[in-house]
């Protein structure tokens, strides 16, 4: 299924930085929720979500920071920067122009 | 844990940012096993399912190199640099001054110590290289030594320097062979320097660097430029042909400006040692693995 990997590529960023928008999350927080909200939809290979997560970074979209646990667990949270906002609000308005107008087209309204 | 072995093997990132990335996967298995135990899973096969969940180990490793592999213009153009003064000192005939030995001795001395205890960063490479850059020309001049020294010479002086050498790969093998490539670059054009202006001659005349000096600045533009785009690209197969291509070329420059001192099998020999030094690292590593 290339096509749906070829969409899931496009869509990977605005998708991780409005969960990231929402509150502070590490990698396997993002992963179970990703599942769990997309109803099984979406599954990534975890590894590859930490390469995404690094580039948003290095991108300075999120920052991420070290936090230990109680029980001498280490996590690494992300926390969405202003520029990564201003990124996520551009590129969901591109998502739901490009999502109505393909909606216009496979499903037409009716009078 | 042979799953997050095998991916620090993978890895080709700065020691700092590899660490990070294996404590941050390291702590995501940890959480993810403790599920699945408490979930009923028996504690090996919760392991070896988490490591299963990551997915290839040598996709993820590629992945987050390309995350990383691109450096910005600023680490670019430091990278360059040592290229960059060489260059403008042979320009400026301000090399080979003692002044401007001296004054590039120095610079790249203490830029060097400061790279090497501050994490070793990919800018580091080409400095490093250029410090080698004086190693290579003493060990040549010693056949100009009275006859009965360059033995003497030789034997301690090429134990030495092998040492050092095997010290600096070894060190920088732990984190990619590239870096070693990228830090050996100057050492064909500087070997093809000194044969054009020795060969043939009884004994080597300095006045031979002033005279060629803008080629010499031509040549180490070039590899400058070579550094810069090395640094900005980020796929590894094309960061080879980057190292490849302009060596060639610069060797070209080295051998045409010779005024046929050195010759066709010379340029062969020369681009062959260049392929040989920027091919090599890999399977040294391979062995060292």
């Amino acid at each position: 299924m290339s096509y749906k990997r070829e969409l899931l590529k496009g869509s990977t960023d605005p998708i991780l930085l409005h969960l990231i928008s929402q509150k502070p999350m590490y990698g396997y927080q993002i992963i179970k929720d990703l599942e769990r909200m997309s109803r099984g939809y979406f599954q990534f290979k975890e590894g590859t979500l930490y390469p995404a997560l690094h580039r948003l970074e290095k991108a300075g979209l999120i920052i991420g920071k070290w936090e230990k646990l109680s029980n001498g667990q280490v996590r690494r949270y992300y926390n969405i920067t202003e520029k990564g906002l201003q990124v996520l609000n551009e590129r969901l308005e591109t998502w739901r122009g490009f999502a109505a107008a393909v909606n216009l087209i496979v499903a037409p309204a009716t009078n | 844990m042979s799953y997050l072995h095998e991916l620090r093997d993978y890895l080709k990132l700065e020691p700092s940012v590899k660490d990070e990335f294996l404590l941050e996967l390291s702590s995501h298995v940890e959480e993810k096993s403790r599920e699945l135990i408490e979930a009923g899973l028996p504690d090996y096969e919760a392991k070896l399912e988490a490591f299963r969940a990551l997915g290839s180990a040598k996709l993820i490793a590629k992945q987050i190199y390309e995350v990383y592999s691109q450096g910005t213009w600023k680490q670019a153009l430091g990278a360059a640099l040592p290229h960059v003064l060489i260059a403008a000192l042979f320009a400026l005939r301000l090399l080979p001054t003692v002044a401007g030995i001296i004054t590039l001795a120095a610079m790249v001395t203490a830029t060097v110590i400061y790279g090497w205890c501050h994490g070793k960063p990919n800018w580091l490479f080409p400095w490093l290289g250029v410090l080698l850059i004086p190693a290579i020309i003493t060990g040549i001049m010693l056949i100009y030594l009275p006859s009965g020294w360059t033995w003497f010479a030789a034997l301690t002086y090429i134990p030495l320097a092998a040492f050092v050498l095997v010290l600096i790969v070894r060190q920088t093998l732990k984190r990619d062979w590239l870096s070693i490539s990228l830090m050996l670059l100057p050492v064909p054009l500087v070997l093809g320097w000194v044969l054009a202006f020795s060969l043939g001659n009884e004994y080597f005349d300095a006045r031979h660097l002033y005279q060629a000096g803008t080629w010499i600045a031509l040549s180490f533009a070039i590899l400058a430029l070579t550094v810069i785009i090395f640094t900005r690209v980020k796929q590894r197969w094309l960061k080879i042909w980057v190292l490849v291509i302009p060596e060639i070329l610069v060797i070209t420059v080295v051998v045409l400006s010779s005024n046929s001192t050195i010759s066709f099998w010379g340029w062969l020999l020369l681009s062959l040692l260049a392929l040989a030094l920027i091919l090599g690292p890999a399977f040294i590593e391979k062995k060292v693995k």
